[in-house]
């Protein structure tokens, strides 16, 4: 903080930011009972007001200790700074009044409107405030305290302290989204990247997906026995970061219609709480977050049914259905092609060029369709073709699902 | 002697093979550089007779690399190993001067002898001692020259309660040390094998045996192998509070200072703990320098062989743990380096057949090593003080597994009776967690929570056969370190744990754990009261603090604790008013820098004349405290 002295005037202005304070802890030096200075560094220990009854080896302290300096502040840390006019002179102060501002780069903030100070202020006495302000920006951030008031020889005094700081940015937050679209349901993953890239330690107290209401969310980051997938320790060291998983599924109503769906862009809001030394507590929310809207073109095609494991050699069906997502009334021609992924495995059994039944905007169409699995391992279920007669266009599926081949056991 | 002349292995390991060494043919033997036995004998004689040392100490100085005339050392030395025979050295020293308290409380002149508790008494050691005898009455005793005996009296009244408030009865880690002469049947060998037991590299070892194996004179070890130590500054240091009083206040303010200095007291380890006892910190690093110059260990003599006594490397002890408690940490660390690992023979009381005939282990104290190991730490190294540790922590584990062997502590083959090997299993096991305590607190300082922690938690498991009070500490302790690194929601759950431990306890002592359920003891306030900081909930927190107030009013830390709450809630005069209450009705606790430097910050604060009040500060440093303290909190301009 910078401040310029004005030793002139009768009040003087002090702040002082209020981060948490810290704990403070003895030097531990013990020594044996028999070593030279017997139990005198074991009884200093004991009795130093900063060491801890029954624990006094440990640094685990209890006694706080006052800021030193005014450290750092984060986006989305609570600014708090004690604000105190006291009069030094020996005469009285009449019509005091503290005005506090924090101008950021783009608005001013008014920290204190109230005027419940007393008018006047006589020698030695104080006005004291206690001022708590969310940053919400980052950058240059300028504390502005205006003193105003009257000397006894009715002279209009004012004058201003100006106090400089930078607001830096405690997260960095990358996030990667999964389409699940062909595949049964139509689920969104949020893969989302969180670092700390504060100078100190954090505890993320908590990090949540506020999804909007076209979506229900289930976060991925506890195990099967409910512990969470970090550890047990909840602290997050400078640099490191963190991934968290959230599966998003659409709401029922807009599975039903997939222009609805594919419209639904917006996945929600990060929601995070972080504290540092003491609980210094911050609180960050992401804007809202989008997705890449899939694209349905005008024929959808969702699996609806596929065996994990297959036997090699030994056919199985493979379920799906068509969705005439367009507003024109659709005549197609179903093809199977095979050999469309490098390597498969897979061979269709089948027709391939047959007509499907016309489909009305809209509707949609169940097919069960057969493969044959001619090679072990996992292979890629890909060449579904479908023609739409009228415009003599082709629609390619390609990589609809996975399955696991595997050979025929011996019985 | 004769035994001593025929050498084998098998008499190597045979600690018991020599009897006292006649004073006279130990003499001629080690008649080369200076030895520790002038410092020995002095340090006995100054506390028997007090006449002696008087006599004595002048001399010292003078006779820096020579000998006493050795009519007097021949004496002294045959006193020595009668000595060692019943007792150990040290404890007899402290055993005396109890006999002597009594009659230095009433007289209120030599406090001295009143403060060494006598921890070698036959009963329940340390900790009987310590709530009998609380230590904190005789420090303001001493630290306060114009203290009124009232004024003592308030002082040991207020430690008491403290120390009845939070039991740290029987396994209290600080005195753990103490209890292995719990026992009379113990002999007092037994009680130097378990404590000076360690367990030298392969290299040393043959070193040792080489040693052991060759007539008396004939081995000559190689001087590499040697630790070489030697202090590392020739300037005594000045109290830095006279000199603040003499720049702040004048030269007539700094000659009402009373401060003990190095010329005030016996040139002994006596006048050393008379120092230390008057927090003159500063003055015994001076008095170490001038003894370890005997022994040819002082300015400019690192790098120089010079020979080891438990003495000596008890001095070497005292002074670097001063260093240390003086943040001084460099020169700490300059003047140590010669020492780590403590793996060089000459360490080892083998290597000194003559002198220990016969007596095992290393003299390094175990608290040195650890000292020594947590030093790195201090000067931001912290991976090295963490891989220091961990040797320590290995050997002490590996000793702990010979004594599960049925084998002693260094893994040689010997039969220790049932009752020496509980009581040497006890001794390693405490040691192992006072380790693990310095491994924690290394990993908080380097902010590496997660080792803290875990760490933490395996000592919390290796304590759960200890009382219910001492699982309870760790357990709040575990909250606070949730607390510092802003786990708040897991620091509740430790707190939670803690306090139902405490029902637990108190059920299971008195049996009527309802009445003692209900109501927040100190413990539970301050740790409500740190929850709700952590909270920002300044108003609930000072509540917390004011019920520890009630249960414990004398409590500096938790004042001090409600006058910081006082400030963020915008109470910046009765944070200051509390603050100076605290300071005037116990100046000789309160004037801690932690203390101090909240005050100031408060004072500068305040009014933009603060330097008034600070020297009034400064002037009850000058009054009340030795020149161990720092002066840099008051943050003077």
């Amino acid at each position: 903080m910078e401040a310029r002295e004005r030793p002139e005037h009768l009040l003087a202005l002090k702040v002082m930011r209020l981060t948490r304070p810290t704990l403070s802890c003895p030097i531990i030096v013990t020594s044996d009972s028999k070593d030279l200075p017997g139990n005198l560094l074991n009884n200093d220990l004991k009795h130093d007001v900063t060491s801890v009854s029954g624990v006094e080896t440990l640094n685990a302290g209890q006694f706080l200790q006052l800021p030193q300096s005014f450290g750092t502040i984060y986006l989305g840390e609570t600014f708090s700074s004690y604000i105190c006019v006291h009069n030094d002179s020996k005469e009285i102060g009449k019509d005091v009044t503290v005005k506090v501002d924090l101008q950021t780069n783009s608005q001013r903030i008014a920290l204190s409107g109230h005027s419940m100070d007393p008018s006047e202020l006589k020698p030695d006495e104080s006005i004291d405030h206690v001022i708590h302000h969310e940053v919400k920006e980052v950058g240059t951030h300028i504390l502005v305290c205006e003193i105003t008031y009257t000397t006894p020889d009715q002279k209009s005094m004012s004058y201003r302290k100006f106090y400089r700081f930078q607001v830096l940015k405690p997260l960095d937050v990358k996030t990667k989204f999964y389409n699940a679209e062909v595949f049964q349901s139509d689920e969104v993953y949020l893969e989302a990247q969180v670092q700390n890239i504060t100078v100190g330690p954090i505890c993320l107290e908590k990090v949540a997906l506020e999804s909007s209401h076209l979506f229900s969310v289930s976060a991925l980051n506890t195990a099967a026995n409910g512990e969470s997938v970090f550890g047990k320790v909840n602290v997050l060291q400078p640099q490191a970061s963190r991934q968290f998983l959230y599966c998003l599924a659409p709401q029922a109503s807009l599975t039903d219609d997939v222009r609805l769906l594919s419209g639904a862009t917006n996945i929600g809001k990060l929601d995070m709480v972080w504290r540092s030394n003491l609980g210094e507590r911050g609180r960050l929310q992401t804007s809202q977050l989008q997705r890449m809207a899939p694209d349905y073109r005008d024929i959808r095609l969702s699996v609806q049914e596929v065996p994990n494991i297959v036997t090699l050699e030994e056919a199985f069906t493979f379920g799906c259905k068509i969705i005439n997502t367009c507003d024109r009334v659709l005549d197609m021609t179903l093809w199977l092609e095979d050999g469309t992924t490098a390597n498969s495995g897979l061979m269709w059994s089948g027709v391939s060029g047959r007509s499907l039944t016309r489909l009305d905007p809209g509707a949609s169409l169940l097919l069960k369709l057969c493969l044959i699995p001619l090679a072990a391992g996992l292979q890629i279920i890909s060449g579904v073709r479908l023609t739409d007669s009228a415009l003599k266009r082709t629609y390619d599926f390609d990589d609809l699902a996975q399955v696991f081949v595997m050979q025929k056991t011996k019985t | 002697m004769s035994s001593n002349q025929q050498p084998s292995l098998n008499q190597y390991f045979n600690q018991n093979a020599n009897a006292a060494v006649p004073g006279a043919t130990f003499f001629d033997q080690i008649s080369s550089p200076p030895t520790g036995a002038p410092g020995d004998s002095a340090m006995m004689k100054s506390v028997r007779d007090t006449s002696s040392h008087n006599l004595f100490s002048p001399e010292i100085p003078k006779q820096s690399t020579q000998l006493p005339s050795a009519l007097g050392l021949g004496g002294s030395l045959q006193d020595t190993s009668t000595v060692s025979k019943d007792e150990p050295v040290v404890c007899r020293l402290f055993s005396d001067s109890d006999e002597n308290s009594v009659s230095n409380i009433a007289s209120g002149k030599n406090f001295f002898d009143l403060i060494s508790p006598p921890p070698h008494s036959i009963g329940p050691a340390g900790i009987a001692i310590d709530l009998s005898l609380p230590p904190s009455s005789s420090s303001s005793l001493l630290t306060s020259p114009d203290f009124t005996s009232t004024a003592t009296e308030d002082g040991f009244i207020s430690t008491t309660s403290s120390i009845a408030a939070t039991p740290t009865a029987a396994h209290d880690i600080l005195v753990a040390d103490d209890s292995f002469s719990k026992s009379a049947g113990f002999r007092p060998n037994e009680a130097d094998r378990r404590r000076d037991a360690w367990i030298p590299s392969e290299k040393t070892r043959q070193v040792l045996i080489a040693m052991a194996t060759s007539a008396p004179g004939t081995y000559i070890p190689d001087k590499e192998v040697l630790t070489m130590p030697g202090v590392c500054i020739q300037e005594d240091m000045a109290d830095p509070v006279t000199e603040m009083v003499q720049q702040y206040l004048g030269a007539e303010e700094a000659s009402k200072r009373k401060v003990l200095t190095m010329q005030d007291v016996t040139q002994d380890e006596r006048g050393l703990r008379e120092l230390i006892q008057a927090g003159c910190f500063r003055a015994a690093v001076n008095l170490t320098g001038r003894l370890l110059t005997i022994y040819g260990q002082g300015f400019g003599r690192s790098g120089k062989p010079s020979k080891h006594t438990t003495h000596s490397i008890q001095l070497w002890f005292t002074r670097i743990a001063l260093l240390v408690k003086l943040k001084l940490f460099s020169l700490a660390e300059t003047e140590a380096e010669r020492f780590w690992d403590f793996d060089r023979p000459d360490l080892y009381f083998p290597f000194y057949p003559d002198l220990y005939g016969g007596r095992m282990g290393t003299l390094v104290p175990f608290n040195f090593r650890l000292l020594l190991a947590e030093l790195p730490a201090h000067n931001a190294k912290h991976r090295e003080a963490l891989t220091r540790l961990h040797s320590v922590l290995a050997t002490v584990r590996k000793i702990l597994k010979n004594l599960e062997n049925g084998i002693s502590e260094d893994g040689s083959p010997a039969e220790l009776s049932a009752a020496d090997a509980a009581e040497s299993k006890r001794l390693w096991c405490n040691r192992e967690i006072r380790t693990l305590h310095s491994i924690v607190n290394c990993a908080i300082s380097c902010k590496n929570y997660s080792l803290a922690l875990e760490v933490l938690e395996q000592v919390l498991l290796k304590s759960s056969d200890l009382p219910a009070h001492h699982r309870r500490s760790l357990l709040s302790a575990l909250g606070r370190l949730h607390l510092q690194l802003g786990d708040v929601i897991g620091a509740e759950q430790y707190f939670n744990y803690a306090s139902s431990v405490r029902q637990q306890c108190a059920v299971g002592a008195d049996g009527k754990g309802a009445l003692v359920g209900t109501a927040p003891d100190l413990r539970e306030s301050i740790d409500r009261g740190l929850l709700a900081v952590s909270q920002n909930a300044f108003a609930e927190a000072l509540e917390s603090f004011q019920r520890a107030a009630d249960l414990d009013p004398a409590n500096i830390m938790v004042l001090n604790n409600m006058a910081v709450c006082h400030l963020y809630l915008g109470h910046l005069r009765d944070a200051l008013s509390i603050l100076e209450n605290a300071l005037t009705s116990n100046p000789t606790q309160g004037l801690h820098e932690a203390l101090l430097l909240n005050m100031s910050t408060l004072i500068e604060f305040e009014s933009s004349h603060c330097n008034q009040k600070k020297l009034g500060l400064l002037k009850m440093l000058a009054r009340y405290k030795g020149d161990g303290v720092s002066v840099g909190c008051l943050k003077l301009q």
